[in-house]
């Protein structure tokens, strides 16, 4: 078995051998970019990779650009798919003849980057894929990452109130989503609808979204979705620059700091970041809630306990020369969160006061960090590369509560730690590509994971385990010729759980104290799982202003542990919740298919999926109720068949005097076919338009970016539940956003204001944790944010 | 192409908008089991916020659930709703915890259940109940109770749609603290009465704790306990709240306290709308709380 000092030996000697690699001579390259018509393309930007020098192109499309250990360059331009071009099959350097395609990806504010890891082109080729930039995240941050993607169509967020968060991607999440930071896949406890993503959303600059299917090449779990959080970008060599960001907002009083450092210089790349967030208790637009027969008040329309305190920090050092790249980067995620009185056990109006101290965090409340150390390389000789990924992750979590509401005397145990779990998981991923000719790419990969799980606290849900899982997946494209794209795939993989037997102390009801006996919660097993899948894409372009893509997919997942063996009451979801150690493999088998196209004005993204999954994993009533204190029903994993299938649209349109509208809608809908009924949690129908101006200081160079915007989202009534989940009424929420940017010399000063909910309008969110018991959403919240950079070099 | 997007949006909708809907919507049974008042009564048994007098041997019973494609569980429950932790534990105290599991085998009729008139259910508030030790007397105080029910299918009643029947019940004891009020001059602001140890009860003890709050009901919203418009608190509880304060000023003594005395004139009282209920609470020294409301 690997241990911690191992790892870190391996990351220290990779990353000094390839640190020590020597200078390169310097060399000038030059050139044109056209398009396919061979008119000359100029504005377009050239950069030198490594190194990231960079030039325009001018109005004949020809650039001359100097540096040394260039092996790549980049071609982008706003009205053209971006262009890597590999030097190592350019003959003349100095005459480098590029072509350019319009770009078919863009719309509105998501673009499509080319990338430059080994996954490169190949995921996009036949899935709806959305990259996301600093900037658009920026306009969308509320607190959290997940909170700042969902206005992408087909993805929505389950909240906990205003600081805890995660993404849901076509109606799937928890362990369906897999979200990979910076080549790791994050582990934590993803499976509790009142689980955060623990990510800071100051430390994300640039985001692939990946729908559907893409267990393929990210491994089990990834039968949702993907979220690829990128690299931060570098600029020029010799750069160096610090920016802070700072925002309040109106609502809950959150004050948001975050500063950043970003350096590259002879060949070394540094970035460091602290992020710092507190957050009082939000308001809603209510005086009182409904539960359980009891109006209840809402003093001052504000939720006691949901504040928040957050505390991030990330430092990472990297080498870049000719032919590798070799980063080590350390992140922490530290977060204190309450959860509103009246969310655990029965509320009680006078539990409900607040006593004016708005930034208490009292019981009940979690504590959750993570912990990650990275180690991210990659070598590129010729038509080859290969990439190396490290990671070690720790990950807390603690749930504190009063014992007394969980039935057990406060004298006989030694802390308010209710349920604490400890995850620590190392991975490795190995990727070998290999550019065989323009025409066909090779894609070898292996992913390797190991986890441990350790417990805590007076309460048990989840035992203590150990995980280990191998996955090997070969990958193909061929670029048949310039119409049609077509890519396959194979992967295999093996898991295993090591479950712990786990024994519960009896507390007597009457007298809450220890009886001296145990109970057996989970029995210690061992399971076993292998799993071969495979899918196959192609993307067809008959014309400039069309693409269709058509991917076929066979995702799977293998059972969690918490699916396995948890065996006790979790309060998130006022329920008992019971694995099965019998469950299988879950499977999914399905077709989706994009159409893109652009045109001078319109821009529109069309995609639809249907899935079959066999032996879906869910939590199913059992119609008995539990024996444990506070207990509730109790509720068995099992598996069954299930369909899943939805539209997405995203159109935009440029109508004259600078207005742009933007519209996104979406639908997923799903069905267990045992019981005949949808399955829980699913996200309703929604349509968001945006109208926004770009026509302020168009001509200015000190005033840029302007724009001013309103938008509207209309939300569908959600009718469609499973047993024993209530229906969600519709709503219509509009918001305002404006923002502009000054520049001076290379100092940038960035000011934005949003206004969420205008109308106050008090509304349920389906997913929403709080929906449980009828609490309305935030209301009415001005976000004031402010970006400077305080200090830029070159 | 130009016949390409009326096409391919065609195919995309046809394809993948189609309805996922179970074949046969008779089949499915999405309805919980109904819990209401028996056919001997008007109301459940017991009735919300209901106040059993010291003399009380048992809490009473009275209701009924039905089901149209049959009952899988019910469960009546009581345990306290003391709403703390205890920090001092008399051992010749019990608190009441009840619990009563009926599966389908124990019905005769799976789709529809009366609680017996000979009381098999009976909560018994002595050593008749196990979970009462014969030399032990049950603690005086709030409790909750309620009525949860299951079908086969797995619907269940919950407390959020109001569907599981619960309540807090106010069970008064001999050895509890005794509260008189005489006379409740909202008009002049004042209350006069008396709050003592019942001496003559060997397992009374002093008291140690007084909350007296008012609280204002929602017209709207009968089942409304109310919003807490003022409180006053003297002594320290034995049951340690995490949302109310658990002490306030010294007590004047544990065994007779004057009303009129410890209230005095208060422009709270004076500020009371009709509907406005005073309520107190008093602890004694082994936990036993009496709660009267006014």
């Amino acid at each position: 078995m690997l241990h911690l000092s191992d790892y870190l030996v391996a990351f220290v000697t990779l990353f000094s051998v390839l640190s020590l690699r020597g200078q390169q001579l310097q060399q000038v390259l030059g050139g044109t970019v056209t398009d396919r018509a061979g008119i000359a393309v100029g504005q377009a930007m050239v950069t030198g990779s490594p190194g990231g020098r960079l030039v325009l192109t001018d109005a004949d499309g020809a650039f001359r650009l100097a540096g040394s250990g260039i092996t790549h360059l980049e071609v982008t331009h706003l009205a053209y798919r971006p262009v890597r071009i590999d030097l190592d099959s350019i003959g003349d350097r100095r005459r480098i003849a590029i072509t350019l395609s319009p770009a078919l990806y863009k719309l509105a504010t998501v673009e499509v980057y080319d990338r430059q890891d080994a996954l490169s082109t190949l995921v996009g080729s036949s899935q709806p894929v959305h990259v996301l930039t600093e900037e658009y995240l920026a306009r969308r941050r509320t607190g959290t990452f997940a909170g700042a993607l969902s206005d992408l169509p087909g993805v929505a967020t389950m909240r906990l109130g205003v600081g805890i968060a995660k993404p849901v991607i076509r109606g799937m999440s928890f362990n369906r989503i897999l979200v990979n930071n910076r080549g790791i896949k994050q582990e934590g406890q993803q499976w509790g609808a009142d689980h955060g993503l623990e990510v800071d959303p100051f430390d994300v600059t640039r985001v692939e979204l990946i729908k559907g299917p893409a267990s393929l090449l990210y491994g089990s779990d990834g039968l949702g979705g993907v979220i690829n959080i990128q690299p931060e970008t570098f600029g020029a060599e010799d750069s160096d620059r610090i920016d802070w960001t700072g925002s309040y907002q109106t609502n809950n009083r959150a004050l948001s700091n975050s500063v950043g450092w970003r350096r590259r210089r002879q060949g070394w790349i540094y970035s460091a970041r602290v992020t710092h967030q507190d957050y009082g208790d939000y308001t809603v637009p209510a005086d009182e809630f409904v539960y359980g027969g009891f109006t209840l008040p809402i003093y001052e329309h504000r939720l006691k306990n949901t504040a928040g305190r957050e505390l991030h920090y990330s430092a990472m050092i990297g080498r870049e020369q000719e032919h590798y790249r070799s980063t080590l980067r350390f992140s922490a995620f530290n977060q204190e969160a309450g959860i509103f009185t009246g969310a655990i056990g029965l509320p009680r109006s006078y539990n409900l006061r607040h006593g004016g101290r708005h930034r208490d965090i009292d019981f009940p409340r979690q504590r959750n960090q993570h912990l990650m150390l990275v180690n991210n390389n990659r070598l590129g000789w010729g038509k080859h590369t290969l990439e190396v990924d490290l990671g070690t992750q720790w990950n807390s979590r603690r749930e504190l509560s009063f014992p007394g509401a969980h039935g057990i005397d406060a004298s006989v145990v030694d802390s308010d730690l209710a349920l604490g779990l400890k995850l620590t998981t190392f991975t490795t991923n190995l990727r070998y590509r290999y550019d065989v000719s323009d025409e066909y790419q090779i894609l070898l990969g292996t992913q390797w994971q190991r986890m441990d799980n350790r417990r805590a606290g007076f309460e048990f849900l989840l035992p203590n385990y150990r995980s280990t899982q191998i996955g090997l997946f070969s990958y193909h494209v061929w670029n048949l010729d310039d119409r049609w794209i077509f890519n396959a795939g194979l992967r295999y993989d093996r898991g295993r759980h090591g479950i712990e037997q786990h024994l519960q102390p009896l507390y007597d009801p009457n007298t809450e104290l220890p009886t001296g006996k145990l109970t057996e919660r989970t029995p210690a097993f061992d399971r076993s799982f292998a799993n071969l899948s495979g899918a196959a894409g192609l993307s067809y372009l008959p014309g400039d202003r069309h693409n269709f893509k058509l991917n076929l997919g066979n995702s799977f997942r293998l059972p969690t542990v918490v699916e396995l063996a948890s065996n006790g009451v979790h309060h998130g979801n006022f329920r008992h919740e019971r694995g099965d150690a019998g469950l299988d493999v879950e499977r999914g088998y399905q077709v989706d298919l994009t159409y893109l196209y652009r045109g001078e004005r319109l821009e529109l993204e069309l995609s639809a999926f249907y899935a079959f999954y066999r032996q879906y994993i869910y939590l199913s009533p059992s119609g008995r109720f539990s024996d444990l204190p506070a207990g509730g029903s109790l509720w068995q994993y099992r598996q069954d068949d299930a369909l899943f299938n939805g539209l997405e649209v995203m159109a935009s349109y440029q109508l004259p005097y600078h207005l742009s509208v933007t519209a996104v809608g979406e639908y997923v809908q799903n069905l267990n076919r045992n019981t005949g009924l949808p399955l829980p949690l699913t996200p309703a129908a929604s349509l968001r338009t945006e109208l926004e101006y770009g026509g302020l200081a168009r001509k200015s160079t000190v005033v840029t970016n302007t724009y001013a915007s309103v938008g509207t989202t209309l939300t569908l009534a959600q009718n469609r539940v499973d047993r024993n989940e209530r229906t969600t009424p519709s709503s219509l929420l509009v918001d305002l956003a404006l923002g502009t940017q000054f520049t001076v010399g290379k100092r940038h000063l960035q000011l934005s204001a949003r206004i969420d909910n205008v109308f106050n309008v008090a509304y349920f969110n389906h997913i929403s944790r709080y929906r449980l018991i009828n609490l309305p959403e935030q209301g009415r919240n001005l976000i004031v944010s402010v970006k400077a950079s305080l200090f830029h070099e070159n | 192409m130009n016949r390409v997007i009326p096409i391919g949006s065609f195919v995309l909708s046809c394809l993948f908008g189609s309805c996922l809907d179970s074949t046969s919507d008779d089949g499915l049974d999405v309805q919980a089991p109904a819990i209401g008042a028996p056919s001997t009564a008007t109301t459940v048994a017991p009735g919300q916020f209901a106040e059993l007098s010291a003399d009380a041997d048992r809490i009473p019973l009275a209701f009924a659930v039905s089901d149209d494609r049959g009952l899988s569980e019910i469960v009546v429950e009581s345990h306290n709703g003391f709403d703390g932790h205890r920090h001092k534990t008399a051992r010749a105290f019990a608190l009441l915890s009840y619990r009563h599991t009926l599966t389908r085998e124990d019905l005769t009729d799976p789709l529809y259940f009366e609680s017996p008139a000979n009381d098999e259910l009976a909560i018994y508030l002595d050593d008749r109940n196990p979970a009462i030790p014969t030399d032990a007397l049950v603690l005086a105080g709030p409790y909750h109770f309620s009525i949860r029910a299951a079908d086969v299918s797995g619907n269940e009643t919950t407390y959020a749609d109001n569907s599981t029947y619960h309540t807090t019940l106010y069970l008064q004891r001999h050895y509890a603290p005794q509260v008189r009020v005489d006379a409740f001059d909202r008009a002049g602001g004042t209350v006069s009465g008396e709050l003592w140890r019942n001496e003559q009860h060997e397992a009374s003890a002093d008291i140690v704790f007084v909350w007296a709050y008012i609280t204002r009901p929602n017209p709207n919203h009968p089942a409304y306990e109310g919003d807490v418009q003022a409180e006053w608190l003297w002594g320290e509880s034995n049951w340690p709240h995490q949302f109310r304060a658990d002490r306030g000023e010294p007590l004047p003594g544990g065994t007779r306290i004057d009303l009129a005395k410890l209230l005095g004139d208060r422009e709270a009282i004076r500020q009371m709308e009709p509907s406005d209920r005073l309520h107190l609470w008093v602890e004694d020294e082994n936990g036993n709380i009496t709660v009267r409301t006014y």
